[in-house]
């Protein structure tokens, strides 16, 4: 074990919590999907793919030629440890409770996919097993197709991205019809996103969704801009928040989770007005305002000037704005902000976060949910917890 | 085709002319799914989350066996790390749609500065398909250090010519020019790949002699696998945009703004 992850600190020490974290990362990973076993009988791809486990923390790099004996031996005992610890593990970690829920809605497990970060759920489908996300929450949509920003529309920031892709979508109609068509082979429950310029928007965006099955939620972004209101964003006003949520409330009995901006003084107080408003959650954050400077053309990075960050860099903002909201407000809290990790995820459970969603981290690693989802359910096991509803906001004071 | 994730043992990293690599890896999957023209999203730095974040683009530039290899050249902090030591890449690929290539009739491959990455996998392809049809191959650079790689292409035994912007090696000038003065008749089919300026000149020159023209676009990409929707380019015919890991990165030259 020293060696073999370098003795790099990780998040699980012991040997059986070792076997099922890794084992299920092996199968997961492993070229070309053959199982784990067939990876056994060819040694080289095991050692290929063991490197790609560990090199998940810190990594020591191994010297080559020795190191592959080494690795081979230590590698048969964790086996036989595995092997021998597995059945008695597999029974405790089928009892643990992932399931969370949503108003009404009871969700399998708390980690969702966050809007704009995963397509239309399909374009991930190679990369992961979509049945076994909590959610998939899909691009957001309004009424009629946007065609979006000019490019360039990203920019890579320190530990993080920029990001004005102008809210392109195909429009609702179309969604409904291609993109929900394709989405509902799978069993995962999927989120819609929506956005739109006035109050009228969103009313009629509810009402069409209201009515199509296969929908189990609606997640209202509120970063946009009131064009009625000169601009303001509906997420910065707790009045004009309010009075969205609750015209939208009349539209439809589907759970309504209001996403929020970051971008405002203090983020509890538009939180408060939309559940009071009748939202049965929230989601935040969505990305910070922020902006990048080419100092050799002397111009702006992005052709919009200005874009959402968002990825690792945010995470520190966004927790802080999810545990201020959850002991605001008695509605559940989604989280969501730079989570990488089921380290990362566990942060926002433990302020009080009753699910959490996946951005920025899909695109660097297409199956990290599953990761992280598998990582909840080994660090519940470990704490000798049986529910991941007994982790939310126990956090230590 | 199915999209792959994989972490794939490197076998060589050579620096073939000034600052531009050829890193070699092991994958006999890949190596088995790519088509000439399609890109892959590498991780470059060792930890998931560690700057730099995003993975890159890069090509596919040869495929010998099990053995995939991109071509690149040292231009930031990303190319810089490739450019170190690496015992292993994390990749997702094949990714994105490649050239279409003709099985019989006259093909000319034309290549500027790096954009001669995918030609290399595209001249090898045409090797199998086309062995006996007429393939051209025209290749420009600012220098002829920059040309190191054509050792390969020589090696397939398809007409070559050259061109460089100092005149020290091959033609002096453009790798438009080649295209005048070797490329005759009207039923050409010109697939490129190089420094945009340089790719829409060559697809005038195409539009102009009635020839089907194939372009590899660039851009800035998060996902590569057409979630992010931030590698957009403007179509040609309407107020649309298109998305080059997802519509591309080979798109017919008629179809976008260059
Ligand atoms: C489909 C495709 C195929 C490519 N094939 C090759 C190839 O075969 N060989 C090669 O040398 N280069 C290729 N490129 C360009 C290559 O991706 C960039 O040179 C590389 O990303 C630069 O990374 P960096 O960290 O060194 O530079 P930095 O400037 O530090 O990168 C910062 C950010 O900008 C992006 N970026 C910078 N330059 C480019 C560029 N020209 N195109 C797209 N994104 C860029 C990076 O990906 C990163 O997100 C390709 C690009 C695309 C889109
Ligand atoms: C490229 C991109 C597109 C996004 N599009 C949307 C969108 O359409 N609607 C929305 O509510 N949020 C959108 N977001 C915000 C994310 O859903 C998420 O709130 C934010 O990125 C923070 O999480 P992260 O750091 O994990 O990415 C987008 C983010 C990115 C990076
Ligand atoms: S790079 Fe993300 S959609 Fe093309």
């Amino acid at each position: 074990m020293e060696h073999a992850d370098g003795g790099a600190p990780s998040p699980c020490r012991s040997p059986a919590l070792w076997a099922i974290k890794h084992e299920t990362k092996l199968i997961a990973r492993s070229p070309g999907g053959l199982s784990f076993y067939h990876n056994f009988l060819f040694f080289i791809p095991v050692k290929r793919v063991l490197g790609q486990i560990f090199s998940s923390h810190p990594r020591v790099h191994e010297n080559a030629g020795c190191a592959s004996r080494y690795f081979r031996g230590i590698f048969t005992v964790k086996m036989t440890i595995s092997l021998l610890q597995r059945n008695s593990l597999d029974s405790k970690m089928k009892k643990i409770d992932l399931t969370t829920s949503i108003g009404k809605w009871d969700l399998k497990n708390p980690v969702l996919t966050a809007s704009g970060t995963f397509g239309y759920g399909q374009e991930f489908a190679d990369y992961i097993d979509l049945n076994t996300l909590g959610a998939i929450v899909v691009k957001g949509i309004s009424l009629l197709p946007r065609p979006g920003n000019p490019p360039p529309r990203v920019v890579e920031t320190s530990c993080g991205m920029l990001n004005a892709i102008g809210l392109e979508n195909v429009g609702i109609e179309e969604f409904i019809k291609e993109k929900l068509a394709v989405l509902s082979q799978y069993d995962t429950d999927v989120v819609v996103n929506i956005l739109g310029d006035t109050i009228n928007d969103y009313c009629e965006l509810c009402t069409r969704l209201d009515q199509v099955e296969g929908i189990k939620a609606i997640e209202v972004n509120i970063s946009c801009p009131n064009v009625k209101r000169g601009g303001v964003a509906f997420g910065t006003d707790a009045g004009m928040a309010h009075r969205l949520c609750s015209e939208i409330r009349k539209m439809t009995g589907k759970p309504l989770i209001l996403k929020l901006s970051p971008n405002v003084t203090d983020i509890s107080l538009i939180a408060r007005a939309v559940e009071d408003g009748g939202a049965d959650a929230v989601s935040l954050i969505n990305t910070l305002l922020g902006m990048a400077i080419d100092i050799k053309t002397k111009k702006p990075r992005l052709a919009n000037i200005v874009g959402g960050l968002s990825g690792p860099a945010i995470k520190p903002v966004a927790l802080r704005m999810v545990w201020q909201t959850a002991n605001a407000v008695k509605i559940p809290v989604i989280g969501i902000g730079g989570i990488s990790s089921a380290e990362d995820a566990l942060e926002f459970l433990l302020a009080g976060a009753s699910a959490i969603q996946v951005g920025t981290a899909n695109f660097i690693n297409p199956a990290v949910s599953g990761e992280i989802i598998r990582g909840i359910k080994n660090y519940l096991l470990e704490q000798g917890l049986e529910a991941v509803s007994d982790l939310v906001g126990s956090l230590q004071m | 085709m199915k999209h792959l994730q994989l972490l794939a043992e490197v076998t060589k990293n050579v620096e073939v002319g000034p600052g531009i690599f050829c890193l070699t890896f092991t994958s006999r999957e890949l190596a088995r799914e790519a088509r000439p023209g399609q890109f892959i999203m590498l991780k470059v730095s060792s930890a998931p989350m560690i700057d730099p974040v995003l993975r890159r683009p890069f090509s596919i530039h040869k495929v010998e066996g099990d053995q995939v290899s991109i071509l690149f050249k040292v231009v930031g902090r990303g190319t810089e790390i490739l450019a170190g030591e690496n015992h292993e890449v994390d990749l997702l690929g094949p990714l994105g749609n490649g050239y279409t290539i003709p099985a019989k009739g006259y093909l000319a491959l034309v290549g500027g500065g790096l954009g001669i990455a995918p030609l290399l996998f595209l001249a090898q392809y045409c090797i199998k398909l086309r062995k006996d049809e007429r393939t051209l191959i025209l290749l420009g650079a600012r220098t002829a250090a920059e040309l190191a790689p054509i050792k390969d292409f020589r090696k397939l035994g398809f007409p070559i010519e050259l061109a460089t912007d100092d005149g020290s090696a091959g033609h002096h000038g453009f790798v438009t020019h080649l295209m005048t003065d070797n490329m005759e008749g009207a039923d050409w089919t010109v697939v490129t790949c190089g420094p945009q300026p340089m790719m829409r000149g060559v697809a005038e020159q195409s539009a102009a002699n009635g020839w089907e023209c194939q372009v590899s676009l660039e851009s800035v990409m998060a996902c590569g696998i057409g979630a992010c929707l931030g590698c957009a380019v403007r179509a040609k015919n309407n107020d649309s945009y298109l998305h080059v890991c997802r519509d591309g990165p080979v798109f017919n030259a008629e179809e976008v703004i260059l």
